[in-house]
């Protein structure tokens, strides 16, 4: 009997120390993810990046291949049970928002999220790298960069160009902006703006780009004063812009899967939509020669494509 | 007419075999330079590729090839005992383990031939231990990373590195960026990097701390598993070290980051990785 005492401690300490120095290893999760069209690189890029960050069984739904409706969906996580739902695209988002489920929903690649039905367990990462970040990238490329126009619309972004007109008197750079209060001010506008600048920075705004003619009319007032035009999206490629920064897609299926895995392990995040922390750059170096900029060198490194 | 035939036969061999061996002494003579990097997830690989086979096609049967994966440039190190490889110093040394690889240049970057790496926060006063469960975006390879942060935060700190979570991102910028914006709480990046950050954005409330200081690793090195190079790889080795003479090959050098280079023999290596 005195002996059992003796022993029975001494055998809890030794398991309980084997089972401390067991390394710590990645729990295995199961987890949804919902794609609103896998076809589309961009989906593709964000779900194989968010499935090789997390370790576990995973259930994945094509909208574009398989029929899913909200019972249908419900039935599925009823009977899966996944510990988070990663939805792609906003068909994907909007479908997964309306099952009733006790797991956390991550979004991504989604055009402006604030337009989503947003709950308390729903997180994501924003479609568009923030004014700030982009402006460090166009100060890293070109140091030289004071002053800065911008044509936007009061009715979509008065607040987006207050706050980076802000941000980028932080970084001694001075936004020039004009509101335009319908498609037929963006002429004048630019006339004015134009000579006034080192670079045009274009920003999101429906009521800039009304039509392919808005964009096609940019670019070329710019190209006739000598002025780089800075921007935002790949699709301006065909433009010629002399310099895009861009969200870099695989780093957001990455970015989503560190905010899974925080979020199964019962941390939540103080931020519930993240701006996306990657960036992808293309730069035209014979646009940079005509307009004879002044190209920060070193920054060659960070260009994913260069073009002459 | 039988004895016209074999004749026939033997110059038709002949000339085969003859053929053969010139494509073969061709293939022999064709250098690749390989190259990977453990310090950038830059997906740069089709511009790099049209850059770099510019300078080199022109004057040699030379190409340059970009690799994405760690496990397939090793790979096609190993069976390519011909080629170049242009790898960072870090992972010379880990392959060297395998391979015999020697080192031909190093790279240079205004005037340095190495960098240090550190780990910044946006809280000041920070110790390693604060920052057990944090998420730390960096531009680096997992096993470089851990590397890094075991020199930056000791070596018996491997629980603590165990319990980050890695967002691996392109650049250094766009980590130190995400620090700045509540991405992540830290950041691994190069010193040069966070240096010319600090440099941009000069308000106090964007600024970044130092937490921890990994050891000085050289810059990428051009490599071969030959230790007496033949005539082709110093042909290649040749032009490579000739574009930092030039704007245009020096940009193209740029895009790897670095500037120039120093031949590998005439530094000291002593201490660094």
């Amino acid at each position: 009997m005195k002996h059992t005492l003796f022993t029975l401690p001494l055998v809890m300490i030794v398991l309980i120390t084997a089972i401390l120095s067991v390394p710590a290893q990645t729990k295995e999760r199961s987890y949804m993810v919902i794609s609103s069209d896998a076809s589309i690189a961009k989906y593709r890029q964000n779900q194989m990046e968010f499935s090789g960050g997390m370790i576990g069984a995973s259930v994945e739904i094509d909208l574009a291949r398989t029929a899913m409706d909200v019972t249908a969906l419900q039935k599925m996580l009823d009977r899966d049970q996944p510990e988070v739902i990663y939805t792609v695209g906003s068909r994907a988002f909007l479908l997964a928002s309306k099952v009733e489920a006790k797991a956390p929903i991550i979004f991504t690649s989604v055009v402006n999220y604030r337009r989503l039905p947003l709950i308390n367990t729903s997180f994501g990462i924003a479609g568009e790298l923030p004014a700030a970040m982009q402006l460090t990238l166009f100060r890293h490329f070109f140091p030289k960069l004071t002053t800065i126009g911008i044509v936007y619309s009061g009715q979509y972004n008065e607040q987006w160009f207050r706050k980076a007109a802000q941000e980028a008197r932080k970084m001694g750079v001075r936004l020039v902006g004009r509101k335009i209060a319908s498609p037929q001010g963006l002429t004048r506008s630019l006339a004015t703006l134009l000579p006034q600048v080192d670079a045009l920075w274009l920003v999101a705004d429906p009521l800039v780009f009304s039509c392919q003619s808005a964009v096609e009319d940019i670019f070329s007032a710019a190209d006739k004063e000598q002025v780089a035009v800075l921007t935002y999206s790949k699709a301006f490629r065909p433009f010629k812009p002399t310099l895009i920064v861009a969200v870099d897609d695989p780093t957001v299926g990455r970015q989503a899967a560190v905010l899974a895995s925080r979020l199964v392990g019962g941390e939540r995040p103080a931020m519930q939509v993240q701006p996306p922390a990657g960036s992808s750059i293309l730069l035209d170096m014979a646009k940079v020669e005509q307009y004879g900029l002044q190209l920060n060198s070193t920054a060659l490194a960070s260009v994913n494509e260069l073009l002459e | 007419m039988m004895l016209s035939r074999l004749i026939q036969k033997t110059v038709f061999i002949l000339v085969v075999t003859t053929a053969c061996l010139v494509v073969a002494a061709t293939e022999v003579n064709k250098i690749t330079v390989f190259y990977y990097s453990t310090e950038t997830m830059v997906s740069n690989y089709v511009s790099l590729k049209r850059e770099f086979d510019r300078s080199l096609a022109s004057q040699g049967d030379f190409s340059f090839q970009p690799i994405s994966h760690a496990t397939t440039f090793e790979e096609v190190a190993k069976a390519n005992p011909d080629a170049l490889l242009l790898l960072t110093s870090w992972h010379l040394k880990k392959l060297q383990k395998e391979m015999d690889l020697f080192p031909i240049l190093v790279g240079e970057r205004q005037g340095q031939n190495s960098q240090s790496h550190i780990l910044t926060t946006n809280k000041e006063n920070q110790q390693g231990s604060d920052l057990k469960g944090v998420t730390i975006a960096t531009a680096y390879s997992a096993d470089f990373a851990r590397t890094i942060l075991l020199d930056a935060l000791g070596r018996d700190q491997g629980f603590l590195v165990d319990s980050f979570h890695l967002l691996v991102v392109p650049k250094d910028l766009d980590a130190l960026m995400s620090v700045r914006f509540g991405m992540a709480q830290a950041a691994l990046s190069s010193e040069s990097s966070f240096v010319s950050f600090q440099q941009m954005n000069p308000a106090q409330e964007g600024r970044l701390h130092v937490v921890g200081r990994g050891e000085q690793t050289l810059l990428p090195i051009l490599a071969s598993s030959r230790q007496i190079l033949p005539s082709a790889q110093q042909e290649v080795v040749a032009i490579l070290r000739h574009m930092a003479d030039n704007v245009a090959g020096k940009h193209k050098l740029q895009m790897l980051g670095i500037d120039g280079w120093q031949s590998y023999a005439l530094i000291g290596a002593g201490g660094e990785r």
